[in-house]
């Protein structure tokens, strides 16, 4: 039992670190309850108010709600072209008491790229082997080659906590038959529960980093299109049954 | 026999590699968006722990730009409500949930107001290559001012369109949606929302 001065100075503390941090965003709309949570083990309130009520579980990504896009720069830099991933899956096992110790596995189909191409892409591409510069992104053998290499993978090998919410998640990243070690910049954004899931807690995160594309052996048009790569993921991890 | 040409053609298309934006070389002219290589984003914060985030794939916009005066510099935008990319995994609810958001009475209205409009009414130098453009944002029917971050990222000419410049910019702004009157769901999605947008404009013929 830890005095309850000391307990509601750590509440106060924590809450101060974040307040002016917090983006003006809606909460969530209920609290979720520890006390329905059987795995929830440690001193739970010790935790930041965020990570409070959290099941130490197995999780997988609510596809419904999860992005993944990267970004170049075009024509030496004079835009950001982007990209969504619309097919991926992600498989994280999280302890709210213990961050550091989460593992987390993505897999990211290749050939899923989506772009915004309004024009019309034969007419300008009329030589291509391809019927749309989505599929000429993800087959071409100078992008993403999916047909040789369908699936992009990252595998977590070392998680640091920066801060009450952050964190750098290390890992090794398999694109084009290379695997190469990245660090994601991680925030964790909190928790809720939803009607439709019950009792199983639902949690968000956002990552990014930046990639040297080159490394993985993709130096197509650099550096009309940038060797740089900026990968963003935001999205929502459901509890596993 | 394209593809070499083409990569010739590359080869001498020189491009800084550490972009140095410039303002010269850049015409004083009309430009319109290049529509494949523009992005324009909406995000909201869904249940307080993600971004939810949308593409708008049908939009257009004219500019006037003026290098020598960036500021006298206007624009007007215009966005289809009903094209939308919202990177929903089954391919049959997509179509239910993308007809949901464009069309839904409590959402885009898409059908009553199939015109989201931006026109600039002016704008203020921040920096070199960055200022503030400020216009009426008319969503829903509701026309109100709105500032957008906008930066200057510069100048390029490429093999296939010529004499015509390409200048790029990045804006970005954050409304309050409920000021339109968009007022779903305020309990689990954030009334403010992230717009985002990054491409390029060709000067006119």
């Amino acid at each position: 039992m830890k005095p309850s001065i000391l307990m509601a100075t750590v509440a106060g503390l924590t809450l101060g670190a974040c307040g002016s941090a917090d983006i003006e965003i809606e909460t969530t709309t209920e609290t979720p309850t520890a006390e329905t949570e059987t795995v929830v083990t440690n001193t739970d309130s010790d935790l930041h108010p965020k990570l409070q009520g959290v099941a130490a579980a197995t999780y997988s990504l609510d596809k419904s709600h999860a992005f993944l896009t990267f970004e170049v720069g075009h024509s030496g830099g004079i835009s950001d072209y982007r990209v969504n991933f619309s097919d991926f899956d992600a498989d994280l096992t999280f302890d709210p008491a213990d961050p550091e110790a989460s593992q987390l596995s993505a897999t990211i189909q290749a050939s899923t790229v989506q772009t915004n191409y309004p024009g019309d892409y034969k007419q300008g591409h009329a030589d291509s082997p391809y019927e749309s510069w989505n599929e000429d992104l993800a087959m071409n053998p100078q992008w993403l080659n999916a047909g040789e290499f369908p699936e992009i993978t990252f595998t977590a090998t070392g998680i640091n906590r920066t801060g009450d919410l952050e964190g750098t998640v290390t890992g090794d990243l398999m694109f084009l038959g290379e695997t190469k070690p990245v660090t994601l910049d991680v925030t964790y954004n909190g928790t809720a529960n939803a009607p439709w899931y019950g009792d199983r807690d639902l949690i968000g995160f956002n990552a990014s980093t930046t990639i040297i594309r080159s490394e993985w052996g993709m130096g197509a048009f650099v550096p009309m299109i940038g060797d740089e790569v900026t990968v963003e993921f935001s999205g929502e991890f459901i509890q596993d049954e | 026999m394209r593809t070499l040409a083409l990569s010739a053609a590359l080869l001498a298309f020189t491009i800084p590699a550490s972009a140095q934006v410039s303002l010269s070389g850049a015409d004083k002219d009309t430009y319109s968006l290049e529509k494949n290589h523009a992005f324009l984003t909406w995000s909201v914060v869904h249940m307080g722990i993600s971004n939810y985030t949308v593409n708008f794939t049908d939009f257009d916009a004219t500019l006037d730009f003026d290098p020598d005066t960036p500021t006298a510099s206007t624009i007007s935008v215009t966005i289809n409500p009903l094209a939308i990319e919202t990177n929903y995994p089954d391919p049959e609810k997509k179509v239910g949930w993308e007809d949901k958001l464009t069309k839904g009475s409590s959402y885009f209205n898409g059908e009553e107001f199939p015109e989201i409009t931006f026109v600039s009414t002016g704008a203020a130098q921040v920096d070199e290559f960055s200022g503030t453009l400020t216009g009426d944002l008319t969503f829903l029917g509701v026309t109100k001012p709105i500032t957008l971050d906008v930066t200057y990222n510069g100048v390029t000419n490429t093999p296939w369109f010529g004499q015509r410049d390409v200048i790029g910019f990045n804006a970005s702004t954050t409304i309050d949606r409920t000021e339109w009157g968009l007022t779903t769901n305020k309990s689990s999605v954030s009334s403010n929302v992230v717009i985002e947008f990054s491409g390029e404009f060709l000067q006119d013929d």
